[in-house]
């Protein structure tokens, strides 16, 4: 299990015995497979059964450790809704994981997780790391995408794959350790330049240069 | 009344006293209507050597007199004398007549309560002129508030309680009545049936628990109102399960006659009266019937008696909310009067097992069940019981059931029922021959066991009014059946008012109606559980031990009734009424004024501003102040949309949470036919985001039972289908459901409303927002909600300016939804009563505000803490956020809200001094809001606003024109350096520019801070000056739209000679 630590070790000038990385890891997939139930079992360990439907987007932490590093989670669950889509990029740009969630009692959900990866694929980060989730495992009964399907897919896509619940919390550990142990890791201090350059790594619109170009030549 | 006694001087001419005191009785028969005779009218004129015109006169005066006496109750010697000393009469006349009048005044008296009653004695009166509003013409528009005076006359119980000892038969039943019938408040409690805890639905979650099923199947019977039902009022849900329902009840009904063998006996023979009731509860029953109800608990028991003497049935509902018993332990069911046909398909029902929820099949079976002709069986039995009189009709249930299986279709339902009840051939011989034969042909009318040769309802009606028709009593019929008067006609459906034959005259409470009623129980801390107890239907302690077994056996699914030997959970149908005690003594001191206020009459009007400067929560538990606004809104409403103006004005100080529905209702304008409108709609029509609404409905405020009842999601669906496909050009986005549920949850039993609210909503405040690509629109709105927060907060701007915390991580759900996706319903009704009295820019006060509430914390938090905390909204006092943005929205020009995608039609005489739109890209890089023209002129004009106009031309230019009272400081004489250092300041030297602008800017901390240049330099020079401020945390900087030349038409220009 993982302790959260908030960022303890902020300034890394003592040299701790651990190394904390920082990681910007997003959700995406269709709406009402899971992804907010699985992100609140994963930093909460609860379940809401009437979780509410996410708008634009919710922003969560959790740290998980990984032999003696410390990796901290930066999450961004995303609204599901097709038309919210165009939202998207702007979280997806610079993370360096995703997972892409689908409902296993859902065949339509399975396909829109290829196109989500499709794009993540040509779109996101070249070195993302991208997990598959069929979510609500515990609907096996009502099953419409089978394990093989998915796995020979993710395979051939190089993706992790699991199949989770979140309301029994089946293997939701386990698909966030496993795309931890897979990030490459490194020092805090380097972390801490990468996320001043990028500030915290989300990028609102293409508005930021603009800006900055504005008030840069305002000087005199 | 003027009498003229000079009259009476001729009466001195009398030849004897006897003659006198007949004089006087002809009077007084004339005042019956009894002419005198011409013999005696003749005797007297002769007499009293008079002409018979005069005469004639004498006997009225005298007459008038003697009434006057009667009727102001002055009987004896004395207050006669008194009437008359104002004559001037000789006195000896006076004492005679006076004598005389003492002497029969008496007998006038009884003769008079013989005849005709006794007419009540006045004791005082008091009138006023108020509008009162003619609901009829209301559907045509052209509505019209006539002028009525108002009488309220106060008479002495006294009179009327001698009055009653000489009445017939009739009214002794109806003195009965009146005394012993009260209308009350009246509670049913049981449990509904639990699940085992592990049970879920195909979905993999926990079943809809069926507390909330019947939660939501209840609200129906909340809209029927019938003269001959009781209403339902609320439902209630407690511990365990357990359910509270209330409704309106009365002290009295048929059982309890029953067991009074004086009244009884006086009724059974009052063919009148019984055919009034079989009327008014065939009525009742007809009613249920057009509204798919069976009532399954007809017994004598469920039939309550007004004081007025009129039956209305009672717990009715029961079958019906718990979804044909499906949701409860127990049978809803009187086996007594249960039909034969019952037994069969109830008996099917209990060994089909594992109807755990209605499934399509069984959903097949339960409209079986829902046999409205097995109620035409029991209102027979109810008819036998009560014309037998079988007071205690005790049978064994296993006994009624197995006669029941036993029965044949063919056999005869009327013979059997006697049996079965145990009356033998004597008592039926004797009983019959008693009874008016129509009453015996009704019940055996009724009691046919094969349930398809049975009539219904209607069918059973029109035999009745045959019947009566033949033995010549048609006319006892009532044929004015039908709804209690309503009298409010708004949105085009009816709100009941007050209008109530069930109430006794002098009592105001009841006027106010059984609604309001209960809320103002509710709200002097009325408590069900509490009431139960106080009854003794619950036993106070429960030992552990017992507590315990009783779960295990339910939890095993053993819970058929026999198991459960706990008070607690058996069923007991008896209702219990409620105190209301205590809103009565809570309402005393207030004075009958306070329940007719007048609405033109401001004086009239009880102050309330000590109570109004309390807290909104406060205010709302308070039960006289929401006992005058309840009044205050229901009398504006009544008279909507004559007085609409003083209705939002009253809105704007705070909404009774009782009239919220309507009050909002008409702060959006919804318009009056929008039941038509809603109608038209095809909601059935199959939509490309069905998908989306289905998995969005049960993740939408499912905290609150009401929306998550089935009910609930099926409603919130039409609403949303509706807005869909009513809106062509805008689609759904997640987030709409949100936006919906607030109006849904407080029209529930109303979806038109909650559908016009939500489409006037959405126009007003949130136009475009729902549209296929609303990014523009999002994005703008955003932006400018950025500028708001650099001109009331700099330093939180700042500081989401130094993390790169933009808008659009957090608030998209805050504008989209209006807050309603971020806050739980309770605190949304706050929010939007205010939200509703502002401008469609005002909802962007309320994110300044919210912001401002959490200022510390966001100005200690870095990036990820920020967005962390929006996340989850931490608790955000709703009263303090509503100051607050009405504090921003007052002190914010209207300019710098402005919007191109407002969505307001732009003004066709569109002037330079108004705001035009700015690109998204400028906006962005523009860290304060811009100000119009037009908002300096009123700025000039206001004198209290303070400002000041920063004119950064070249010096050169100032001193060839300039603005009156701007200061110039020209940009390129500013050290930024210089600018940004703080401390100090104490040389200032005049022309050091950076000097005097810091200076400048100190000395008016809180005046609105105008950066003025001109047009071809404001994104070069007055954005980059006014960023710089903002950053250094000025508050209230904004730049001027258009430059320094728009202002060059106006009164504020000069230039030098
Ligand atoms: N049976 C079951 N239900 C689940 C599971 N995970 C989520 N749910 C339910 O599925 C529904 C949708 O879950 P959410 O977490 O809101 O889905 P989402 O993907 O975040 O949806 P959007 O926010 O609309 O994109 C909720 O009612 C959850 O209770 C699961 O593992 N098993
Ligand atoms: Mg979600």
């Amino acid at each position: 299990m993982s302790s959260q630590t908030r960022s303890g070790s902020g300034g890394g000038g003592t040299a701790s015995a651990s190394r904390t990385c920082q990681f910007k890891l997003v959700l995406l997939g269709e709406s009402s497979v899971g992804k907010s139930s699985l992100v609140l079992r994963f930093v909460k360990g609860q379940f809401h059964e009437f979780q509410e439907s996410t708008i634009g987007a919710a922003f969560l932490t959790q740290t998980v450790q990984i032999d003696d590093t410390t990796v901290k989670f930066e999450i961004w669950d995303t609204a599901g809704q097709e038309r919210y889509h165009s939202l998207a990029p702007m979280y997806y740009r610079g993370a360096q994981a995703a997972i892409v969630v689908y409902d296993i009692s859902n065949k339509e959900s399975f396909h829109k997780a290829q196109t989500w990866v499709k794009e993540l694929q040509r779109q996101a980060s070249p070195n993302i790391v991208i997990a598959l989730a069929g979510n609500k495992l515990d609907l096996a009964n009502k099953r419409a995408v089978s394990y093989e399907e998915a796995k020979q897919y993710a395979d051939e896509h190089s993706l992790l794959f699991m199949e989770t619940s979140a309301k029994t919390a089946a293997n939701v550990m386990d698909i966030f350790t496993s795309i931890a142990k897979k990030l490459p890791k490194s020092d805090v201090n380097e972390q801490a330049s990468r996320q001043s350059q990028n500030r915290s790594g989300v990028n609102v619109g293409g508005a930021n240069q603009n800006q900055q170009g504005t008030s840069g030549c305002a000087c005199k | 009344m003027d009498i003229q006694f000079d009259l009476f001087e001729h009466l001195i001419k009398s030849p004897s006293k006897d003659f006198l005191n007949q004089i006087l009785l002809e009077s007084f028969n004339q005042t019956e209507g009894s002419k005198p005779s011409n013999n005696f009218l003749n005797q007297l004129s002769q007499s009293l050597e008079i002409d018979q015109t005069t005469s004639e006169s004498l006997l009225t005066e005298l007459g008038k007199l003697i009434r006057k006496l009667l009727f102001e109750s002055c009987t004896d010697l004395q207050q006669i004398q008194n009437v008359l000393a104002t004559s001037s009469l000789q006195p000896n006349l006076k004492n005679l007549l006076s004598k005389l009048l003492a002497e029969r005044l008496a007998q006038f008296k009884s003769k008079l309560i013989n005849e005709e009653g006794m007419v009540p004695k006045l004791l005082d009166f008091d009138w006023r002129i108020d509008i009162k509003m003619d609901s009829n013409l209301s559907d045509s528009g052209s509505k019209s508030g006539q002028q009525a005076c108002i009488l309220h006359l106060k008479t002495d119980e006294n009179s009327k309680e001698r009055s009653r000892s000489i009445m017939d038969i009739g009214d002794i039943i109806k003195q009965q009545f009146k005394k012993r019938s009260q209308k009350q408040l009246g509670l049913l409690s049981f449990c509904a049936r639990l699940y085992p805890n592990d049970k879920c639905g195909s979905n993999g979650l926990p079943l809809t628990p069926n507390s909330i099923r019947i939660y939501g199947k209840f609200q129906y019977l909340k809209t029927l109102n019938n003269r001959n039902l009781c209403r339902y009022v609320d439902i209630q849900r407690g511990q365990n399960e357990r359910l509270f329902v209330l409704s309106e009840y009365f002290s009295l009904n048929l059982q309890d006659l029953l067991n009074d063998t004086y009244i009884y006996n006086l009724i059974i023979t009052n063919t009148n009266l019984l055919v009034k009731w079989i009327d008014q509860i065939l009525n009742g029953f007809l009613y249920l019937n057009d509204h798919m109800i069976t009532n399954r608990l007809v017994s004598l028991k469920n039939i309550c008696i007004s004081p007025e003497g009129n039956v209305l049935m009672t717990n009715y509902g029961l079958f019906y909310m718990s979804e044909n018993s499906h949701c409860v332990n127990f049978p809803v069911v009187n086996f007594e009067s249960l039909a034969p046909e019952c037994y069969l398909l109830d008996y099917l029902r209990e060994n089909d097992t594992n109807l755990e929820q209605p499934t399509s099949n069984s959903e097949l079976l339960n409209t079986d069940l829902n046999n409205p002709k097995s109620d035409v069986w029991a209102f027979g039995c109810i008819l036998v019981q009560f014309f037998f009189g079988l007071k205690n009709l005790k049978i064994n249930q296993e006994y009624i059931i197995e006669r029941n299986l036993n029965l044949d279709v063919n056999s005869n339902g009327y013979e059997f029922i006697l049996d079965l009840y145990g009356i033998d051939e004597n008592k039926k011989n004797l009983i019959e021959q008693k009874t008016r034969s129509i009453f015996i042909k009704l019940i055996k009318k009724c009691l046919i066991v094969d349930a398809l040769k049975r009539p219904d309802f209607k069918e059973l009606y029109e035999y009745f009014s045959e019947c009566l028709i033949e033995e010549n009593l048609g006319s006892l019929l009532n044929h004015n059946l039908g709804t209690k008067t309503e009298n409010l006609n708004l949105f085009s459906n009816k709100i009941r008012f007050c209008d109530d034959d069930t109430i006794q005259e002098e009592d105001f409470l009841w006027r106010r109606g059984v609604n309001e009623v209960y809320y103002l129980w509710k709200l002097a801390a009325g408590d069900c559980l509490q009431t139960l107890k106080t009854n003794g239907r619950l036993k106070t302690t429960l030992r552990p031990i017992h507590k315990f077994s009783i779960y295990t056996e339910v939890e095993n699914g053993y819970e058929h009734g026999k198991l459960i030997h706990d008070e607690e959970l058996r069923f007991n149908d008896e209702i219990v009424p409620v105190s209301l005690d205590q809103i009565r003594n809570r309402l005393n001191s207030l004075t009958k004024k306070a329940f007719f206020p007048l609405l033109e009459f401001k004086q009239d009007q009880v102050s309330m501003e000590n109570i109004q400067q309390q807290p909104v929560n406060i205010r709302e538990l308070d039960i006289e102040y929401q006992f005058y606004r309840m009044i205050l809104f229901s009398r504006y409403l009544t008279s909507y949309p004559f007085k609409r103006d003083d209705l939002i004005k009253e809105c704007s100080v705070d909404i009774p949470p009782f009239y919220r529905n309507l009050a909002w209702a008409v702060l959006l304008d919804v318009s009056s036919n929008i039941s038509e409108i809603y109608a038209s709609i095809n909601k059935e029509q199959i939509t490309s985001t069905d998908r989306q609404i289905d998995v969005d409905i049960p993740r939408c405020h499912q905290y609150e039972p009401l929306m998550a009842t089935p009910q609930g999601h099926i409603k919130l669906k039409r609403v949303l289908k509706s807005w869909v496909i009513s809106n062509p050009n805008l689609v759904y986005w997640q987030g709409l459901d949100s936006l919906c549920a607030p109006f849904l949850y407080l029209n529930f039993n109303r979806e038109e409303i909650a559908y016009g609210c939500l489409t006037n909503f959405v126009k007003k405040y949130a136009a475009n927002f729902f549209l296929k690509d609303n990014s523009a629109v999002i994005h703008e709105y955003l932006a400018v909600f950025s500028h708001l927060i650099s001109f009331n907060e700099p330093e939180l701007a700042s500081h989401f300016e130094s993390i790169d915390f933009r808008p659009d991580l957090y608030a998209i759900p805050w504008f989209l939804t209006m807050f309603a996706h971020v806050f739980p319903l309770y605190k949304i009704f706050h929010l939007w009563d205010c939200l509703l009295v502002g401008s469609s820019s005002f909802p962007l006060c309320i994110g300044v505000a919210i912001l401002k509430q959490l200022r510390n914390i966001l100005l200690n938090s870095d990036f990820n803490e920020c967005i962390l905390f929006f996340s989850e909204l931490p608790e955000i006092n709703i009263e303090k956020c509503v100051k607050d943005s009405v504090n921003i929205f007052k002190n914010t020009p209207e300019s710098c809200m402005y919007r191109e995608h407002s969505g307001n039609e732009s003004k066709l005489e569109e002037s330079l001094l108004d705001m035009t739109p700015v690109s998204l890209d400028k906006m962005r890089a523009e860290l304060a809001p811009r100000i119009s023209g037009r908002d300096i002129l009123s700025l000039v004009e206001n004198k209290e606003n303070n400002y000041i106009l920063i004119d950064i031309r070249s010096s050169s230019e100032y001193s060839n024109e300039f603005i009156t009272n701007s200061k110039n400081i020209p940009y390129e004489a500013i050290n930024f350096q210089k600018l940004s250092q703080t401390g100090s300041l104490s040389s200032l030297n005049e022309n050091d520019m950076t000097l005097s602008l810091i200076h400048l800017l100190n000395k008016n901390k809180n005046s609105i801070k105008i950066v003025m240049s001109c047009e071809e330099s404001i994104d070069s020079e007055a954005v980059d000056l006014a960023n710089r401020l903002v950053k250094l945390k000025y508050s209230r900087v904004c730049v001027l739209h258009k430059g320094f030349e728009i202002l060059k038409p106006t009164i504020l220009y000069q230039r030098k000679a």
